[in-house]
């Protein structure tokens, strides 16, 4: 036997075994066989999307400046400074006497954050390390308390302040560049204008969730999973949704509105089953509408909106059914964390508003606040895309993110800077 | 009757202190961040 020139012990080629024959040859281009790809080994990679159609919205991790963001109620900040994050941005909210004040929550010294410090005089805060004191009007160093009162670096340094105002109990910070000597624009240009300009009872939820904002804002717009997700909602435990819509989106007055254009009420999927959310016990449907209602609020009737569902920037959800509204904002805290503020409006005053405090304290903060939306904060905390891959009711999703593309946003800086 | 005893036992229960304490750490944990206000028309606010 002829031993192969590289193994000596190998059979020659002339007398390998040979293989059977393919049962069914494979097609062929008649060209040359094409490489393939080497197999690399490891857990399986799913193949999809990424975001980089849309540059904006991908380098918006912590969202957008120049915005005002509601934060915490007015009732939380009481004696002692209270820390936030807004996009990522580090700040105490401290009570000085009716008003709140915010600065940048890190003392320039050695970064010991200002939230753990104390009010040894009126209208300042003291680091608590070495008594570094800022007043609380513009963040002026005023006094070095381990240092006597002619410490020299006084006067030569000074922490970020932040505009804050209260609305609705609730506490909003303007996280944006003023200029010196201007004031940032009025709070109200970040509010809905119908909370602007009626009179009407709310009840609210706020809390820290897990996620990115914009998983969270993707989620309240989207059209698909409300009829899915939420279908074992007790929320949801007399009402019918549909089983799948086709849906458009227009914009209107700067919200892009989700219109239903057909309503399906259950689906037949051969060799599977029917699927419907239709029960006997369910007893109407959820208007596609406000304006479907039977009875309807003349504020929310006047608002003409097209659809059910809208949102806004710089991540403002709007449903309004025909006799109450629920917002939700979502406020970027850093890449993994978002504030939902909730409130559910209703536009009326007297004896009615404090039946439905009763009612929202009662039933809707645990039912509707509470485990339905607890279902969304599900799904945004363990969403992973992209890599994605988008069906048809997900023209919500790319409608929202076109709009930021179109819109002229400055994104706020994802990475955290030395010194903040 | 049995649903009677039931009901007592759980009334008798819930006027401990030490159960009315426990009830009520857990409402105010799981309704922390809620609200509820009536907001005037425009003219009648701050």
């Amino acid at each position: 036997m002829t031993a192969h020139p590289q193994h000596p012990t190998a059979p020659a080629p002339a007398e390998a075994p040979r293989r059977a024959p393919r049962a069914r040859p494979r097609p062929t281009s008649g060209r040359a066989t094409e490489p393939t790809t080497p197999v690399v080994p490891g857990p399986p990679v799913q193949a999809g999307a990424d975001w980089s159609a849309w540059t904006t919205y991908d380098a918006a991790v912590v969202g957008f400046r120049n915005y005002w963001y509601p934060t915490v109620w007015t009732s939380e900040v009481g004696d002692k400074p209270v820390p936030v994050t807004v996009c990522g941005e580090r700040i105490v909210l401290i009570r000085d006497g009716a008003v709140v004040r915010g600065l940048h929550d890190r003392c320039p010294h050695r970064g010991v954050p200002l939230s753990l410090g104390r009010r040894q005089f009126p209208g300042t805060i003291s680091c608590p390390y070495h008594g570094w004191t800022y007043d609380l009007t513009d963040g002026r160093l005023c006094a070095v308390l381990t240092d006597g009162p002619d410490s020299p670096i006084c006067g030569r340094v000074s922490v970020a302040t932040y505009p804050v105002e209260e609305r609705f109990g609730l506490l909003w910070i303007y996280i944006g560049d003023v200029p010196e000597g201007e004031a940032p624009p009025p709070v109200e240009r970040d509010i809905p204008d119908e909370l602007n300009d009626n009179a009407f009872v709310l009840g609210g939820r706020n809390d820290v969730r897990r996620g990115n904002w914009r998983f969270a804002a993707e989620n309240g717009f989207d059209e698909g999973h409300a009829k899915y997700l939420h279908n074992t909602a007790l929320w949801r435990l007399f009402k019918v949704m549909p089983a799948w819509n086709k849906t458009r989106i227009v914009e209107r007055d700067g919200w892009l509105v989700r219109v239903q254009d057909e309503i399906h009420w259950e689906a037949h999927y051969p060799g599977y089953g029917t699927w419907t959310n239709k029960r006997w016990w369910k007893r109407r449907p959820l208007p596609d509408r406000p304006g479907k209602g039977r009875r309807i609020n003349p504020v929310i009737a006047g608002l003409d909106i097209p659809g059910f569902v809208s949102i806004r920037l710089p991540g403002l959800l709007r449903v309004a059914y025909p006799e109450f509204i629920h917002y939700e904002w979502y406020v970027p805290v850093d890449a993994d964390s978002v504030r939902y503020v909730q409130l559910m409006v209703r536009f009326e005053e007297g004896l009615r508003a404090q039946v439905f405090k009763l009612k929202y304290l009662a039933a809707i903060r645990w039912l509707f606040h509470g485990q339905f939306t607890a279902q969304d904060a599900w799904m945004v905390d363990v969403m992973d895309a992209p890599p994605e891959k988008l069906y048809r009711p997900d023209l919500s999703l790319t409608a929202f993110r076109r709009h930021v593309e179109r819109s002229d946003l400055v994104v706020q800086p994802a990475e955290r800077r030395r010194g903040h | 009757m049995k649903n009677v005893v039931v009901l007592a036992a759980l009334a008798g229960a819930a006027a401990l202190p030490a159960v009315r304490r426990t009830l009520a750490g857990w409402l105010a944990r799981a309704g922390r961040g809620t609200n509820v206000r009536v907001v005037p028309e425009p003219a009648r606010r701050r």
